[in-house]
């Protein structure tokens, strides 16, 4: 199939070259076909490549590759069938890897920043210069301002080395998107009321399933290969999917049931669950007995909150909640209530993760088949590290980039006895937000203390990837800290808007040209894999782990780099842990295999482990941490905003061939969506006159506003609009991306969640006319 | 017995991720604007409610192949295992059989003036390999093998449930290509259409006779008017650059 | 070195990066090649810009390191040639391997590729200054069915990119000495 206009073949120098010969056959063509026509044809032949193992970067979910290369060059990129994050599928985005490596604007050579501050004016500069500027300017202001002066956002490759350089360096301000502006509420929710991390890579018996409650869950859009094949397989299995979105999603599609439920309104449909199980006596009586402490206070509280009670603010129909409660809990445990991947949306998402955890412990599903199993962890020792003098924040790599388990640190504020090196963010810190994780921080507060300089001097920054416009929804506040602070630095592989105001721009080595730390996981099965270079890097590119271990050099912090290569680091762990990097290079993987009885001890006469923050060794349905601190009022139910007459809720999401904000740029997954587009009912657009393809403008009631082309479809509500997260670029060096589509990000509201400080991104209301 | 190979699309686990359109492009180095595979989404209406139906496509790898018939040089073929092929060594790019596919499954290369299409993979396979787009899927919608072996996963899931074919009144050429849809009817979206550039079994000697050097007889010609002056201005430049090497 | 040889080089060097050193280096090039060659009387006018300053550099980052859009000025054969336009495709091989055959690669710490400008030029100006028949071969063939093709792209969109005078001067160079007229 074509789908654009032939490019003109004349361009393919080296015709003949190229192609063995073809032009010549063309003109030989005659006598040649005439003899053949009933010969036998010569069969294309597989072209003969190497391979190597790795795991993925275009998204966080770090799927296990094997990459193919011929001629020095990785060509093709393939799933890993031993790795429990997808068993050998590789997503578009994944196989889309190979344009990172060969786009012609990706960071090539270190660049040092000459005209003003975002303006793209760049001077290529030697490695030796650039890392020598870094390790001066950062001293410069830890000896002007104190080691905390520094702050990290990473959102890259492997973001590892750059906390540990940071830790090394003193300051406890290192902070990952993935708390305040992702899955931040559902985290805290499971880990305040079951003390368990059921995000990441979820432990979730997605194949034995036979009920899934989706709450906004796009999981195949959203999609991460394993677990979205994990549901596939599931409902193949014959498990019901009920689903709720107020658009319908390509998962709406797969579902049973669909419900268009009112934006922002979750939280109100699953107390009245709650309610219904509770007062119909729906609950695992033995699990709640057993396992469970607060139920009679959790009884009382949701009295209120009844199915007809929540009709008219979710839409959803009070006699279908009691149905629905019904048919689950005739399914339990075998079910599972599911949040949304990105939890950042309405006023009170901790409360709505707090629902979800306590329907999901209402079913009894720890545990059990078909419910959340217990994973196993390969335990792969650290290297051995002086102490960290004053950032007791270590970063735990447990389930690849994302954890919230945190057995050294209890949620507590971080600082040292003098009560000087508390997060600048606020995360984990007495009086602010004591119960946001202090490991990944809250990436939107520390911009706000970067722009505002408080509570105390923040003057440099280091970026690992990421980008903290498009992904953060605060551009002003974004675009001031990148003005304030004294020093930028920005390391990545690809350009974008954020470090286009960097001081030092540092070219990194894609996934596919380096080694990287190791990837040290949990499923049913716990695994270490490693992650080998299919090619040199490209251009004056180095990996992460190289550019931190040159930058801890240059500033006397080489004790916590002690190896001389990244491939002695993996070695040493691996041999810690009976292994080395000889044995996983040859498999990529090393597995503990899947046991059942640790997996799901409930149905093997085992008993679950719990250990709550609060130390309750009992799923504490009010826990006990909340109601000392004053937050329990997250439990109860917080009207949220509704659109006038004239205005939508703003929703936007995710599509299974982009990633974020950082794959429009790819050629080959621009070539598959190269602009979004905006969701518009037929009733709504036909009051504006508007028509398919026409151009709109959206603005909202903070006076941002931008241009999209409709899409008018039956698909969304009426009082709902909805566009693809991650288009609207404006960094001139995007070639691809540039101009293409609108940012949500610059529409989608700022507020935070008032219990843990996570961004509440869905609160905007927008008005919508034709240009 | 020899074997016969299909693809089976399972559209229930189809996800509309692309999975394979890109796994085949990185796999046949094929170049931009053009694809071997595709996922088409179809949105539906019925009864005021929406509907999205997803359907992976390719070359369906039919039994009575118009393309083949279509081919002037016999760069067009089908192989004892039912896969249709392209010799590119004999392909001249004249583009007869791009109309003739009902399924719009050919194009042309620029990069290497041939006819390109999906070919089950013929070169993975023939090592054993499962094509790319299968191996690839992330929904694992799209199964793959030899139906003539019972112990196949498609033939028993063939037994297992009730398959669909892309066929019409109109376009029923044996497709290798079966779909699950639990049940729902396909949209006439997806269907195969008679191009109507697409003559079967018209004989065009005058057509042909200007450029004189291929064995006429041994053709059904099977186009009209614009496509003929592409093919006689690409013979020519042809002769010309033949005339080139000579000197 | 034959005097061919050194205008290819001064071409690669022109479009190298213009640290402080090589416009030195480029600066008695062209003063040699002013000598021998009076006849290219271009060399005369882009003297006086070989002149190291800060906003050459930038200017040279913006034009090939930034690419900007519609003004993607990339020094890669590669980029020109593949529909994708990504680095590193069959061309860039096909480079690879015909200075391979050659015994010539790449210096590592060069971060180059073998189809960037810089690196194509070098390798012509050797072929030139080799007189066996195989360089020859090497060289025409490089020049005819690849460089042919490309070089022009490239100094349209350079010239496009409305540069300052040391890369319009370049430019016209680069056009003199590989675009017969």
């Amino acid at each position: 199939m074509s789908t654009h206009d032939h490019f003109d073949p004349s361009r393919r120098a080296f015709l003949g070259a190229a192609t063995g010969g073809t032009a010549l056959t063309i003109a030989g063509l005659p006598s040649q076909a005439l003899a053949r026509i009933n010969a036998p044809h010569d069969h294309e032949e597989l072209k003969k490549t190497t391979e190597v193992f790795g795991f993925c970067d275009m998204c966080y979910w770090r799927c296990g590759l094997k990459i193919r290369s011929r001629d020095g060059r990785a060509v093709k990129i393939d799933g890993n069938t031993e790795h429990p994050n997808n068993w050998g599928v590789v997503c578009a985005k994944g196989n889309s890897g190979l344009m990172v490596a060969y786009a012609p604007n990706r960071l090539k050579y270190p660049m040092k920043r000459v005209g003003k501050r975002g303006e793209n004016k760049w001077k290529q500069i030697s490695w030796d210069e650039a890392l020598d500027t870094v390790a001066t300017e950062l001293n410069k202001a830890k000896e002007k301002y104190g080691p905390q002066t520094l702050a990290l956002i990473g959102h890259g490759s492997w973001e590892k080395p750059y906390h540990r350089l940071a830790h090394a360096f003193g300051t406890p301000n290192t902070t990952s998107p993935v708390f305040g502006l992702c899955c931040g509420p559902r985290g805290v929710s499971n880990m305040i009321i079951m003390g368990r991390n059921l995000t990441g890579n979820e432990t979730i018996d997605l194949e034995n399933c036979k009920y899934f409650l989706m709450m906004g869950r796009n999981i195949t859009e959203s999609l991460h290969n394993g677990e979205t094949l994990g549901w596939v397989n599931g409902v193949a299995n014959g498990a019901k999917v009920v689903y709720f979105d107020p658009r319908y999603s390509i998962t709406a599609a797969k579902a049973d049931e669909y419900y268009a439920i009112r934006p922002l309104t979750d939280h109100a449909f699953l107390l009245a669950m709650i309610n219904v199980v509770i007062n119909e006596e729906l609950y695992d009586k033995q699990f709640i007995a057993e396992y469970v402490v607060g139920f009679d206070e959790l009884k009382e509280r949701v009295q209120k909150y009844t199915p007809e009670w929540a009709e008219p603010i979710t839409e959803v129909p009070a006699q279908d909640i009691r149905r629905l409660a019904k048919e689950m809990a005739a399914k339990a445990p075998s079910v599972f209530v599911y949040a949304p991947r990105r939890m950042t949306r309405t006023s009170n998402d901790f409360g709505t993760g707090m629902a979800i955890t306590i329907l999901n412990t209402l079913f009894g599903v720890w545990g059990r088949k078909g419910g959340v199993f217990t994973p196993q962890n390969y335990k792969v020792p650290e290297i051995d590290l002086p102490k960290f003098e004053h950032a007791t924040a270590n970063r735990i790599d447990v389930g690849g980039d994302f954890n919230y388990e945190q057995p050294e640190i209890p949620i507590a504020h971080i600082q040292d006895k003098d009560g000087k090196y508390q997060r600048a963010d606020g995360a984990g810190v007495m009086g602010r937000w004591p119960i946001a994780n202090p490991q990944y921080g809250l990436t939107n507060e520390m911009w706000k203390a970067m722009a505002e300089q408080r509570p105390y001097p923040v003057k440099a920054l280091m970026t690992a990837g990421g980008n903290g416009f498009l992904n953060s929804t605060n551009y002003d506040i974004i675009r001031k800290a990148l003005e304030t602070v004294d020093f930028y630095v920005a390391t990545d592989v690809i350009p974008n808007e954020m470090n286009m105001y960097a001081d030092i721009l540092l070219p990194e080595a894609s996934y596919l040209e380096r080694y990287d730390d190791l990837q040290v996981g949990g499923g049913r099965e716990g695994y270490v894999a490693v992650r080998m270079p299919a090619m040199k890097p490209l251009h004056g590119t180095r990996d992460a782990w190289t550019i931190c271990k040159q930058l801890a050099d240059r500033m006397d912090l080489g004790a916590y780099f002690p190896h001389d290569s990244i491939k002695e680091l993996i070695d040493d762990r691996l041999k810690k842990a009976g292994s080395s990097l000889a044995e996983i290079e040859k498999v990529g993987i090393l597995k503990i295999p899947a046991d059942p009885k640790k997996n799901f001890p409930l149905d093997h006469g085992g008993k679950l482990k719990i250990k709550t923050p609060s130390g309750s060794s009992k799923a504490e349905m009010i826990p006990g941490m909340l109601k000392m601190m004053g937050y329990d009022k997250a439990l109860d139910y917080v009207e949220q905003v509704r659109p006038n007459e004239d205005e939508f809720h703003m929703t936007f999401g995710r599509i299974g061939f982009h990633t974020h904000a950082r794959t429009q740029d790819n050629v080959w997954t621009a070539d598959l969506m190269r602009e979004n587009v905006l969701w518009i009912h037929p009733e709504s657009a036909a009051k504006r006159g508007i028509n398919e393809g026409d151009l709109v403008k959206v603005s909202d009631r903070k006076g941002r506003s931008g241009e999209i082309k409709a899409k008018v479809t039956i698909r969304i509500r009426k009082d709902t609009i909805f566009m693809v997260h991650g288009f609207g670029h404006w960094d001139s060096r995007m070639t691809t991306a540039n101009g293409k589509g609108l940012a949500d990000s610059d529409l989608a509201s700022y507020e935070v969640d008032p219990s843990i400080g996570s961004m509440s991104m869905g609160l905007s209301l927008v008005k919508v006319e034709k240009v | 017995m020899s074997k016969q190979y299909v693809m089976l699309a399972d559209t229930v686990r189809c996800i509309n991720c692309k999975a394979c359109v890109v796994a085949c492009r990185a796999e046949w180095e094929t170049p931009m604007g053009h694809t071997r595979d595709w996922v088409t989404e179809v949105e539906l209406v019925q009864n005021n409610q929406p509907q999205v139906m997803l359907f992976p496509g390719r070359c369906q790898h039919c039994d009575d192949a118009p393309c083949i018939e279509a081919c002037p040089s016999g760069a067009a073929y089908k192989r004892e295992d039912g896969i249709v092929l392209q010799d590119n060594c004999i392909c001249s790019g004249c583009e007869l059989c791009v109309p003739a596919c009902p399924y719009e499954a050919r194009w042309l290369n620029p990069e290497t003036n041939a006819i390109s299409k999906c070919t089950f993979c013929q070169p993975r396979i023939d090592e054993g390999l499962e094509p790319t787009c299968v191996q690839t899927c992330v929904g694992r919608a799209l199964i793959f093998g030899d139906i003539n072996d019972p112990e196949s996963e498609v033939a028993k899931l063939l037994q297992e449930k009730e398959w669909l074919q892309l066929v019409t009144d109109e376009v029923n050429i044996g497709p290798n290509h079966y779909y699950y849809t639990a049940g729902e009817a396909i949209p006439d979206e997806v269907m195969p259409k008679l191009n109507e550039r697409h003559l079967p079994g018209t004989i065009m000697k005058n057509v042909v006779n200007p450029v004189g050097a291929i064995g006429i007889g041994a053709m059904l010609l099977t186009f009209l008017g614009a496509g003929v002056v592409k093919l006689i201005s690409r013979r020519d430049e042809v002769n010309t650059s033949e005339n080139k090497e000579e000197k | 070195m034959n005097e061919q040889a050194k205008l290819y080089l001064l071409a690669s060097g022109l479009f190298n990066q213009p640290t402080h050193n090589r416009i030195k280096d480029l600066h008695c090039l062209i003063d040699e090649l002013l000598q021998t060659m009076p006849e290219w009387e271009i060399l005369k006018a882009l003297k006086p810009h070989l002149k190291y300053s800060e906003d050459l550099e930038t200017e040279y980052s913006r034009l090939f390191i930034l690419s900007f859009p519609n003004e993607a000025v990339q020094p890669f054969a590669s980029y020109w040639i593949e529909s994708d336009h990504s680095l590193m495709g069959n061309s860039t091989l096909e480079v690879k391997r015909m200075m391979l055959e050659h015994g010539i690669e790449i210096a590592e710490n060069t971060g180059l590729l073998p189809d960037h400008i810089v690196s194509e030029l070098e390798f012509i100006a050797y072929l030139v200054s080799q007189d066996d028949e195989k360089s020859q071969q090497t060289q025409q063939q490089l020049l005819e069915q690849h460089c042919s093709y490309w070089i022009p792209l490239f100094i349209t969109a350079l010239n496009k990119a409305n540069p300052i005078p040391y890369y319009q001067l370049s430019a016209n160079y680069l056009k003199q000495l590989m675009i017969p007229t």
